[in-house]
């Protein structure tokens, strides 16, 4: 870390030596991303492994993916391999790989939830827990979850209740909801140690040729630089929702993150941290370069400024001047 | 099984089981040629690449540079139908390519590939001294343990890779048939003269010949010197003598043309393993956006990565 530079925040208790984290979906359960022959695992905050639900699950018929204007279309519809594979196979290759774990989880129903969260938190080795109550490529993904605030507020208030405190819980948050700052509220009051958004955008690539939707799944969740703004906005929402209500949970947000400037915009509208997903496709490192970025970024406000206090990543969460 | 525990280090550093390193590499475009229709074949020097990729594998490339070299080419606004400015957009995603011609002594990879969309109209603008941003190799290339005479089949642009896999097999002293599918001439960059050049760059059959493939050529259009038809008609034919069933096929095409190419096979008794395309994200497996239906040993099927547990599948296991 160059010239007293500190970029190591903390959501709910679980240290991350910089804000940047590769989100869900993106590195699998982080051991594709070993055949890189520069990889530098250490170089992020941390990883979120692929949504995990109780049974393994197929998921949707391709086309799963395409691209559009400045994003890509994606109907995976959480193929995974089980929360029960998830433990025995992937947690133990992921002991020491130099910075935090953090599991996704999916379901149906709430049950399904309890029982993934239950067995997680009983076998440990990872840093904290994301519930998707977002997911839009699954009937029942967990999506109608995130709509509205009492629903999320009940998987999320089941989930805390499972994991009883062993393990933070992060609430992901859908930008479907109707009003993402009453989700987001109700998921604090449920249990939620911390909120991450958002979640991709619900919509449709049509093959106008074939007169067909391009994706087999007809919908898919948009991501990529497209939804920034979008993204943006929320997190802003969320934020101040939460400050006008004295709660001081932790934000980690995303969308269409490509450079640190990208990251930096997040951190100012309420983010403590931020996660990359996208842009990873075309550069798979990318984490390691929006987290040297981002120091970079400190850096120079500090000599513009000499104030001290630029040199801390945490002086920028929610600055915003508005 | 029975190692000891690697550190950590080293699992950060080790590609997973059965996979090989992924390298991330600038190649240098050496020349940029135009081919028939709107096909298109970059030379690139590329060595470390060129020094281990085998054929079927392939090469993931970032066709959004480098952009101040080629905007005047492709990305500056252009006057649409209506007479209005039609600003042309960067691609995000890279594109899965694979290798047409490989030469690792000079450090050179060749891609033949058709323009269909805006990653490869913008690949087909790069020019000499041009950087070419590469991941690879990629996925599981062509099992050549056999020593079966092969019998490739191609359908239109899968003509590219199995030119690969001919140069590859004739080096091993195996013997290469070559059947080829295409819609018209200008549907596919190969030419039916063994001593034509495109632009100076021999391509498909062409090359396959000169290297001493046999090869038949089906045509829908019906050109001269063609079969007029499909080119399972050609399979047809093929599997009337007595010894098809000692050969191994490769194929390579379009979904419907390997799915038909492949049932003819099976039913034939003749080996095969068949070259997959699908829309890709990460390449490396992390994403689980471009599966194929395969069955698995016990019969049952899932959705497999075309990425990295293809993108070569052997014919009895993918579910078309």
């Amino acid at each position: 870390m160059a010239g007293g530079v500190r970029t190591n925040v903390e959501i709910a208790g679980v240290s991350l030596k910089n804000p940047v984290l590769i989100a869900s979906g993106v590195c699998g359960y982080g051991l594709d991303f070993r055949c890189l022959a520069d990889y530098r695992p250490e170089a992020v905050g941390g990883l979120v492994l692929k949504g995990t639900t109780l049974k393994p699950r197929d998921g949707n018929p391709p086309v799963r993916l395409v691209e559009t204007a400045g994003g890509v279309l994606n109907s995976i519809g959480l193929q995974n391999i089980g929360v029960d594979a998830l433990i025995s196979d992937v947690l133990p290759q992921l002991a020491g790989s130099g910075s935090a774990v953090i599991l996704n989880i999916a379901g149906h129903e709430i049950g399904e939830y309890v029982t993934v969260a239950e067995r997680l938190a009983a076998a440990g080795g990872f840093n904290a827990l994301e519930v998707n109550i977002s997911c839009p490529n699954v009937a029942k993904g967990g999506m109608a979850f995130g709509i509205e605030p009492c629903t999320a507020a009940e998987v999320i208030g089941a989930v805390s209740h499972a994991v009883s405190g062993r393990f933070p819980v992060i609430a992901k948050l859908s930008p479907a909801a109707g009003d993402i700052a009453a989700v987001g509220l109700a998921c604090v009051d449920a249990g939620a140690d911390a909120l991450s958004l958002i979640n991709t955008v619900p919509g449709m690539a049509i093959d106008a040729r074939r007169r067909r939707p391009v994706l087999a799944n007809g919908v898919g969740g948009l991501s990529g630089p497209a939804i920034k703004p979008i993204a943006l906005l929320r997190v802003r929402q969320v934020f101040l929702a939460l400050k006008k209500a004295r709660k001081n949970t932790p934000l980690i947000g995303m969308g269409g993150i490509v450079t640190a400037e990208d990251a930096m915009e997040f951190i100012l509208a309420g983010a403590t941290a931020v996660q990359i997903g996208t842009a990873t496709f075309y550069d798979p490192q990318i984490g390691a370069a929006v987290a040297e970025g981002l120091e970079e970024i400190l850096l120079d406000n500090y000599r513009c400024s000499g104030r001290d206090k630029d040199l801390n990543i945490r002086h920028y969460i929610g600055a915003l001047e508005e | 099984m029975g190692n000891l525990e690697p550190t950590t280090d080293e699992q950060a550093t080790t590609a997973p089981a059965g996979r090989n390193t992924v390298l991330h590499e600038t190649g240098r475009v050496i020349e940029s040629l135009p081919a028939y229709g709107k096909h298109h074949i970059l030379r690139i020097h590329a060595p470390k690449s060129a020094a281990v990729i085998t054929p079927g594998q392939f090469l993931h490339i970032y066709c959004n540079g480098p952009i101040e070299q080629i905007s005047d080419r492709v990305l500056d606004p252009v006057p649409g139908p209506s007479g209005l400015k039609r600003l042309k957009r960067k691609p995000l995603l890279r594109r899965p390519i694979s290798v047409f011609r490989r030469d690792s002594a000079q450090g050179e990879i060749s891609i033949l590939f058709r323009q269909v969309g805006l990653g490869t109209e913008v690949l087909s603008a790069y020019g000499a001294g041009d950087n070419v941003d590469i991941l690879g190799p990629l996925g599981h290339g062509f099992d050549l343990d056999g020593d079966a005479p092969a019998l490739l089949i191609a359908g239109g642009i899968g003509i590219a890779p199995l030119t690969a896999l001919a140069a590859e097999l004739l080096g091993r002293g195996r013997s290469v048939t070559v059947l080829a599918g295409m819609r018209d001439a200008l549907s596919f960059p190969l030419l039916l003269d063994n001593s034509s050049t495109i632009l100076g760059c021999k391509a498909g059959i062409a090359l396959m010949c000169e290297m001493g493939a046999v090869s038949a050529v089906a045509s829908e259009a019906g050109e001269p010197g063609t079969h007029p038809g499909l080119v399972t008609g050609l399979l047809e034919m093929f599997l009337e003598q007595d010894e098809a069933e000692d050969y191994e096929a490769f194929i390579c095409g379009p979904g419907i043309m390997m799915a038909r190419i492949s049932d003819m096979l099976i039913e034939a008794g003749v080996p095969g393993q068949a070259l997959l395309e699908e829309r890709m994200g990460c390449g490396i497996g992390a994403c689980m956006a471009c599966v194929c239906r395969t069955r698995t040993r016990e019969e049952e099927t899932k959705y497999s990565r075309v990425c990295v547990d293809g993108p070569v599948f052997d014919i009895k296991e993918v579910v078309w």
